[in-house]
């Protein structure tokens, strides 16, 4: 086995790490560097349940071999959670009921936060579609798109009804 | 087993000295969206692989109509660089979003069947590729690089760098019929590039995507219609024979029989939406 030691950067922190060849990117987020959020799924970029962004963009962390992420910014769930609380999509996603087993919750919320942050007030339709690589076995989807809907509100500031 | 040696050359030079040196004991990945989960599932076990996404390939350049596309060009960056409406087609079904900011124009091009979304549209447009090892670069149809089933016509120490697409005469259309709602594998996918004359077709590319091994070319219902105006018993006659003369993959998603049956559906539907569109000169 020849690990070889890379720094990558992680929710603004630079961190070195041992990575084997070609390890996944999810594999050294989650197991070595404990960014529980980031889940073990089907490592075949199938159900989105290991989206991170990097430099902005969703992509599946599965798929990503790790050293290919060096110097890029590598963002995870904990990295949009405030500390002392939650950030506005988490809120929503709470406050919609967007989640029940909860899998794909932290997979979900990242493609949220990239959608909302190239397009701050989403149709339906461009929700579900920007969502569509993340599978959601419990909800059947609609109290996600609801719960998006209402984090773009709330961020562009027009509250939200709850409803 | 493990894998030895992960590369990432900077350099083409550097990339293509590694592909001489190790040949068909090194496997490459553009955007690894097809290489990643063999390895993950360990139905693959490279001893050597050679990561192509730090070369530079991810342009786009046109002139004169003409564009060429760098090998490593995601279909993120197609969708942000590229205007042309048949390509931002093809691109948009290529995938759900996280997957199009991975896979690239080059790894579509070897994306085992019913894939190969983003390379279908190209083949209907008479795509050439770059094909470059140490010592040589040459530029072959698309057409030809897809030799046969599982097999491209470029060797092991060769890389394809580019792809260059003729200006886009006439009218196209792109239809990707999947069995449940995007992202989903193809059941059928139709791309078509056709030129008229007052109403009659002179000359017409038909691709389709799960009607074989890789995307294919339909010649037989390209004949039947070339020198025809586009009515439904041309239109009709050339999805039969489209339908005939496929060799369609089977997998959980629909069988060998229910492609056959939608692409003579879809191949159809496809003509019948150019038959009533305005003639562009
Ligand atoms: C969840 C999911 C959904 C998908 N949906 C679709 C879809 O809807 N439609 C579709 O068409 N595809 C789909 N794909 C497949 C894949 O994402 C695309 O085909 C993509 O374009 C492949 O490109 P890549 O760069 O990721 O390939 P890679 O995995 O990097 O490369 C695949 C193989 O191609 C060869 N190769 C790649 N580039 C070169 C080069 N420049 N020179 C020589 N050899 C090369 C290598 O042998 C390599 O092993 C999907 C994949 C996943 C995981």
């Amino acid at each position: 086995m020849s690990g070889k030691i890379v720094e990558l950067t992680v929710n603004g922190r630079t961190v070195e790490e041992i990575v084997d060849p070609m390890e996944p990117l999810q594999s050294v987020l989650r197991n070595k560097l404990g960014n529980m959020a980031t889940k073990t799924g089907c490592k075949q970029g199938g159900c989105g349940s290991c989206t991170v962004l990097v430099d902005g963009e969703p992509i599946v962390s599965c798929l990503l071999p790790a050293e290919a992420a060096v110097g890029t910014e590598i963002t995870t769930l904990e990295g949009i959670t405030p500390d002392d609380g939650l950030a506005p999509v988490q809120e929503a996603f709470r406050d919609h009921f967007a989640m029940q087993c909860g899998y794909c919750t932290p997979g979900m919320i990242m493609t949220a936060e990239a959608l909302l942050e190239r397009n701050p007030d989403p149709s339906r339709a461009e929700i579900e579609d920007a969502i569509s690589g993340n599978v959601c076995r419990c909800t059947g989807y609609d109290p996600i798109v609801d719960a998006i809907e209402a984090a773009s509100e709330s961020m562009n500031g027009q509250g939200d009804d709850g409803a | 087993m493990t894998i030895e040696a992960y590369y990432r050359p900077e350099t083409l030079e550097e990339a293509l000295d590694l592909s001489a040196e190790y040949r068909s004991s090194l496997d490459i990945i553009s955007g690894g969206t097809i290489a990643m989960p063999a390895i993950n599932e360990g139905k693959t076990f490279p001893a050597r692989v050679m990561d192509i996404r730090d070369l530079d390939l991810d342009f786009v350049e046109s002139s004169n109509g003409e564009r060429t596309l760098g090998a490593t060009l995601t279909l993120t960056g197609v969708l942000e660089k590229i205007d042309e409406p048949f390509l931002r087609d093809a691109a948009r079904h290529t995938g759900g979003w996280s997957i199009r900011n991975m896979g690239t124009v080059g790894g579509n091009l070897f994306s085992p069947p019913p894939l190969g979304d983003f390379a279908v549209a190209l083949l209907a447009l008479d795509a050439e590729i770059e094909v470059q090892q140490r010592d040589e670069q040459r530029w072959i149809s698309l057409s030809e690089f897809y030799a046969g089933p599982k097999s491209t016509a470029i060797e092991a120490d060769e890389l394809v760098t580019a792809v260059r697409l003729p200006p886009i005469d006439g009218d196209t259309t792109y239809t990707k019929y999947t069995r449940s709602q995007e992202p989903a594998r193809a059941i059928v996918t139709v791309a078509v590039n056709l030129e008229r004359q007052d109403g009659v077709v002179e000359t017409v590319r038909i691709a389709l995507n799960g009607a074989g091994p890789h995307p294919v070319r339909m010649h037989e219902a390209e004949d039947i219609l070339e020198g025809e105006r586009l009515e439904r018993d041309a239109i009709e006659r050339a999805a039969e024979a489209a339908a005939e003369g496929a060799d369609p993959p089977e997998d959980a998603i629909a069988s060998a029989w229910y492609r056959r049956k939608m692409i003579r559906h879809h191949l159809s539907n496809a003509l019948c939406e150019l038959r009533n569109q305005e003639e562009t000169k």
